[in-house]
């Protein structure tokens, strides 16, 4: 699958990198500088036609975060105000995805070091996570209840105001 | 040339200590900023709820970032239009405490300030005002944002925590301390 081509940034490089189950990508040169490590992979001359390989990035995210970086690296300076909300938008749009790719894009975007993608999906993490009762945040996030029942009743009276359930706050003045 | 295959992620400025053992989220290991990170974006409540999930989240919340001081800097950027939204989201951040108190607010400009800026540069400091700020300092940097005639000092008297207040380079209109 190839990366979308169409609005590199000002320099006209291709950079190829490899998902850890083999597929090539490429984006332009300004795209994959949004990440720290193809930044200093770029400037270690590492950059090769057999493009870089990303041993923990699958296909499925690596596709993503190269769109997510295009589109960033293309409109990242001289923003008029559409375009700023366009590309708020665009963020708003990007991280509407199930919670697996969820997961796959915050590793990624930890182990790749792209800063802004990275605040995104941590953001929709605990988007995710508030409100939620600590049963149904285990359900979401696949989380194994290892506490004995007592370990539990212990924790949740050591902070119980934190585990009250309330009626959703009136509106704050 | 040698090929280097990425095998061994970077790891920023958190390193996860040694008997902390960071939980798994399906199965999936992330690094410990990103829980930190996490848990900091999360209100109090919700932080401490996470310690009911199981054993390796347990204590986990207890290393959200303290949330009591806030540092803001108006820096040269090339697009005005982007300069100005991050202010506005920093201004946001700060009015969503809705007067939850804060020890220390920093307010710096490295640039030229615009028109919208004075009204920026109010808007923070009315905002601090309401969070009780204890420690207030604004600094102004820049020449040509020394001659912006819109950037001056208005801090509502009201604040009684007031403890220590530092600026520099800052206008200060007379008639807002009574003349004197």
């Amino acid at each position: 699958m190839a990366a979308a081509t169409d609005d590199a940034g000002d320099s006209n490089e291709m950079i190829r990198v490899v998902s850890s189950d083999g597929e090539h990508f490429e984006m332009p040169e300004a795209a994959a500088n949004l990440s720290l490590v193809l930044r200093h992979m770029i400037e270690d001359d590492c950059a090769d036609a057999a493009g870089i390989p990303l041993a923990v990035v699958a296909a499925k995210p690596l596709a993503k975060i190269v769109d997510y970086c295009t589109k960033h690296a293309a409109k990242s300076s001289g923003l008029t105000i559409e375009e700023a909300e366009e590309l708020k938008r665009f963020d708003a749009e990007f991280i509407e995805v199930d919670t697996d790719m969820l997961y796959d894009l915050l590793v990624a975007a930890d182990f790749m070091g792209v800063e802004g993608l990275s605040k995104l999906a941590v953001q929709r993490t605990a988007d995710l996570i508030k409100g939620k009762t600590p049963e149904q945040n285990r359900e979401t996030f696949g989380i194994v209840n290892d506490f004995t029942p007592e370990e539990e009743e212990e924790i949740c009276k050591e902070n119980e105001w934190a585990f009250q359930i309330t009626k959703p706050p009136s509106r704050l003045c | 040339m040698a090929r280097r295959s990425i095998g061994v992620p970077i790891r920023k400025e958190t390193e996860a200590p040694a008997y902390l053992v960071l939980p798994t989220i399906r199965s999936l290991q992330f690094s410990l900023e990103v829980y930190i990170r996490m848990l900091t974006h999360l209100p109090l409540k919700d932080a401490v709820r996470t310690s009911a999930l199981s054993r390796a989240w347990r204590d986990l919340w207890r290393l959200r970032r303290p949330d009591d001081s806030m540092e803001v800097e108006f820096k040269p950027c090339n697009s005005q239009v982007k300069q100005i939204e991050e202010m506005g989201e920093q201004l946001e951040r700060l009015a969503s405490r809705r007067g939850r108190h804060l020890e220390r607010f920093s307010l710096v400009f490295h640039d030229a300030v615009d028109l919208f800026s004075g009204g920026l540069l109010r808007s923070f400091l009315e905002c601090a005002a309401k969070c009780t700020v204890e420690v207030l300092r604004v600094d102004v940097r820049s020449l040509s944002a020394l001659n912006d005639l819109n950037l001056k000092f208005n801090f509502p008297l009201s604040s009684l925590l007031l403890a220590s207040l530092t600026l520099c380079r800052v206008i200060i209109p007379n008639s807002d301390f009574g003349g004197s």
